[in-house]
């Protein structure tokens, strides 16, 4: 095993290695043979880099590398000091890790020597040198009272230097969603040569929350990290605490939250399907598929009583049991749902409209996918074979017969299809859940305790891998709660996807990652050489892409002149 | 609904009557969970359709009369919701959807929240819930619709 070869190389620098449970391997390394290590783990096949955690023993720092070959999860753990919290950077071993490293760097004030990525990472702009939420040491009313004082969070111009390109900050408030994420964009002519993501415009500080609020408490502010896939954090949740607890539950209330996941996954891949739709402005996709994603949010609605946040998954089991009635109702609607999903599969591949602005749009190889550590129905576009739900499996994924969807499209058109694809292998999932369901209880009842123990819980969530890290202080509170989401893992993928892609296919190609972080259309563009600046709102995009193709226009400059809209910006 | 005072002069009234049947809106995510967001997407959608009361989702807060907030206010956002805020050309409406966007709702004790939207700029109408059902968003919005043909 791996975890030998570390010894034998390294000696008395592996301090411990362990297992902790199926799957869960740990080693725990002086802070010099890190790079070392990692690179070794690498080759053996840890290419995937689930996340960084940070931890504030009160002793000092701990870094916590969380590597994974299909399904087996190793953590590194290394000590640092409070006095001299350095450590070198792995982003030259595995590009994907430079948010991860960028976000300890941001909450616990480590320093990753070498991590290119300018700070901060998920912290508002402005924000004081030296507080580091995360640390044991500051406490909210502390942290509260200091931004209140220095004024944290104004709009910071950044200047930056370039012949003949044309930088373009995108957001917050900006095209794809409906949620804050700041993208500047290098652009030459129309294509795209580099982008750089600000994201944290969403960040609460729900982990140092969670530290202060009881294990029952936090279920439900697990459950409002994200509104779209609810089911998958509380899933990922009580997993987490459940682990911790050893905590056995009943059969059937495994075969209930599998059926909840899926729901789930149904609903997202339709929402998904309709802002896909919306944002190649094809409306008619968004009203048709929001249509039938009703039908599923009826279903989730009589099961749970909550069309959103379902409260389903209890520390124990599920809140509520599907009863015979309610099984004989899913069935219908998941034929219904089936129907459709074919439909759109057959409509979609077909329509020119759909197609060209997909194919051959956003254009990636799988190697970036696997050295960016992508994740979930974007990976899966892109030919990398990833799927916790077959890799790592939970509840009763493992006895459920299901394909991982898996195409070579490597472009959005990819994702589009991975998507409608899953939506079909759901249904299967649902329909083989109902039939093979144990009767009996669905609920046992729960320490309120959990002990000091670590646990890391896994969860396919309908945008991809999703993983919680929990370390139990005793008592009623967690010790550290730690929450990577699917989105920021595809964040460096989808920035490598816009490269090389037109200025009116940034917000298809930014959405084929499901991006689940909160936006709206403004875009502002300044052409250097000429001093002048402007803001497109989406319909602008969308007519200058028609007037594009129709050659009446052929630089963004163009339209400005002809449209107007310019200002001086010298 | 749409009670337009006859004492008015008929252009404002013309105006008035305009406002209320195209009110365009401008939906703002300011650090929620996206709950509220898709249950304002569905509200545009056909089983609920608000577009018959002319409401239309714009993308730019200069072609926007109601400015619809979901998700509690964060330290990074504040500032920014204030700039969008004066983009928009006036009358100009505020609508708080959800309990974070009311009052920070579960989030009220993160360090980097600083509460509900109107800790940062006024706001006309609150529809509470987490998140609200789209029939309590159409309520909410009916009844501002009746206060802009009131003239706001």
């Amino acid at each position: 095993m791996e975890v030998g070869i570390l010894r034998d190389r390294f000696g008395d620098r592996v301090i411990e290695y362990g297992f902790t449970k199926p799957r869960r391997i740990y080693v725990k390394i002086d802070r010099s043979i890190v790079r070392d290590v990692v690179g070794l783990l690498v080759s053996q096949g840890y290419t995937h880099i689930s996340t960084i955690t940070g931890l504030d023993t009160g002793r000092g720092l701990e870094v916590l590398y969380h590597l994974d070959r299909t399904g087996s999860l190793i953590t590194v753990r290394v000590e640092v000091p409070y006095d001299d919290p350095r450590i070198p950077s792995i982003t030259d071993i595995i590009p994907g890790a430079i948010l991860y490293e960028g976000e300890v760097r941001d909450l616990f004030g480590v320093s990753f020597e070498g991590n290119p990525y300018p700070r901060p990472v998920i912290l508002p702009d402005g924000w004081p040198e030296g507080l580091h939420p995360l640390r044991k040491v500051y406490r909210i009313d502390d942290i509260r009272r200091v931004i209140a004082e220095r004024g944290v969070g104004a709009p910071q111009v950044e200047v930056e230097e370039g012949g003949g390109r044309i930088y373009i900050p995108v957001g917050p408030q900006h095209p794809a969603l409906k949620e804050p994420i700041g993208l500047r964009f290098v652009v030459e002519g129309e294509y795209i040569v580099k982008v750089k993501a600000r994201i944290g415009y969403n960040h609460r500080g729900i982990e140092k929350a969670m530290e202060n609020q009881t294990y029952i408490q936090n279920l439900m502010l697990v459950e409002r990290i994200c509104g779209i896939c609810s089911v998958a954090h509380t899933q990922c949740y009580v997993l987490a605490v459940e682990s911790a607890l050893d905590l056995e539950i009943p059969e059937r209330a495994r075969y209930i939250r599998v059926v909840m996941n899926e729901l789930n996954r149904i609903h997202s891949h339709m929402l998904w399907m309709g802002v896909a739709g919306h944002e190649i402005g094809f409306d008619t996709v968004l009203m048709y598929t929001w249509r039938d994603r009703e039908y599923v949010l009826d279903l989730l609605e009589a099961i749970s009583g909550n069309r959103v946040t379902y409260s389903i998954n209890v520390i124990g089991g599920v809140r509520r049991d599907i009863t015979d009635d309610l099984r004989d109702r899913i069935s219908k609607t998941m034929d219904y749902i089936e129907g459709r999903a074919k439909l759109y599969m057959d409509l979609l591949l077909r329509d020119p409209s759909f197609t060209r602005r997909t194919i051959g749009v956003g254009k990636a190889s799988t190697s970036d996918a696997l050295n960016l550590c992508a994740v979930g129905p974007t990976a899966r576009a892109f030919n990398v074979r990833k799927d916790i739900r077959r890799d790592d499996p939970y509840e009763v994924y493992g006895d459920i017969p299901f394909e991982v969807v898996v195409v070579d499209n490597c472009d959005v058109a990819g994702t589009f299809i991975v998507r409608a694809m899953e939506i079909l292998e759901s249904i299967g999932i649902i329909r083989y859940a109902l039939e093979h369901m144990p009767s009996g209880e669905y609920r046992v009842k729960a320490p309120r305790r959990v002990p000091q123990v670590e646990s890391i819980a896994r969860v396919e969530a309908p945008r991809g891998e999703l993983i919680h890290y929990l370390k139990g202080s005793g008592g009623e509170q967690p010790e550290r709660y730690k929450v990577r989401t699917p989105t920021i893992a595809n964040i460096p993928f989808v920035a490598k996807m816009l490269e090389g892609c037109n200025v009116a296919d940034i917000p298809i190609a930014f959405a084929a990652i499901d991006p689940c972080m909160a936006c709206e259309d403004r875009m502002e563009f300044i052409d250097e050489s000429r001093n002048i600046g402007w803001v497109w709102s989406l319909d602008d995009l969308r007519l200058y892409r028609r007037l594009r193709e129709k050659g009446s226009v052929s630089k963004p400059i163009e339209y400005i002149d002809r449209f107007g809209g310019g200002i001086d910006v010298s | 609904m749409h009670n337009l005072d006859l004492g008015l002069p008929v252009l404002e009234r013309i105006v008035r009557w305009a406002r209320a049947r195209s009110p365009w809106i401008l939906h703002l995510n300011t650090g929620g969970c996206n709950g509220c967001d898709i249950e304002v997407v569905a509200a545009l959608t056909p089983r609920y359709d608000v577009e018959r009361f002319g409401i239309i989702l714009r993308g730019s807060p200069r072609h926007a009369d109601i400015m619809v907030v979901t998700g509690p206010i964060t330290v990074q956002m504040a500032e920014r919701v204030r700039l969008v805020y004066e983009q928009m050309p006036e009358p100009r409406f505020v609508v708080a959807v959800g309990q974070c966007a009311c009052s920070g709702g579960v989030f009220r004790n993160c360090y980097s929240v600083i509460g509900g939207v109107d800790r940062v700029i006024p706001v006309d109408l609150y529809i509470p819930g987490c998140p609200p059902k789209p029939e309590a968003i159409i309520y909410g919005i009916a009844q501002l619709i009746d206060r802009v043909a009131r003239g706001g």
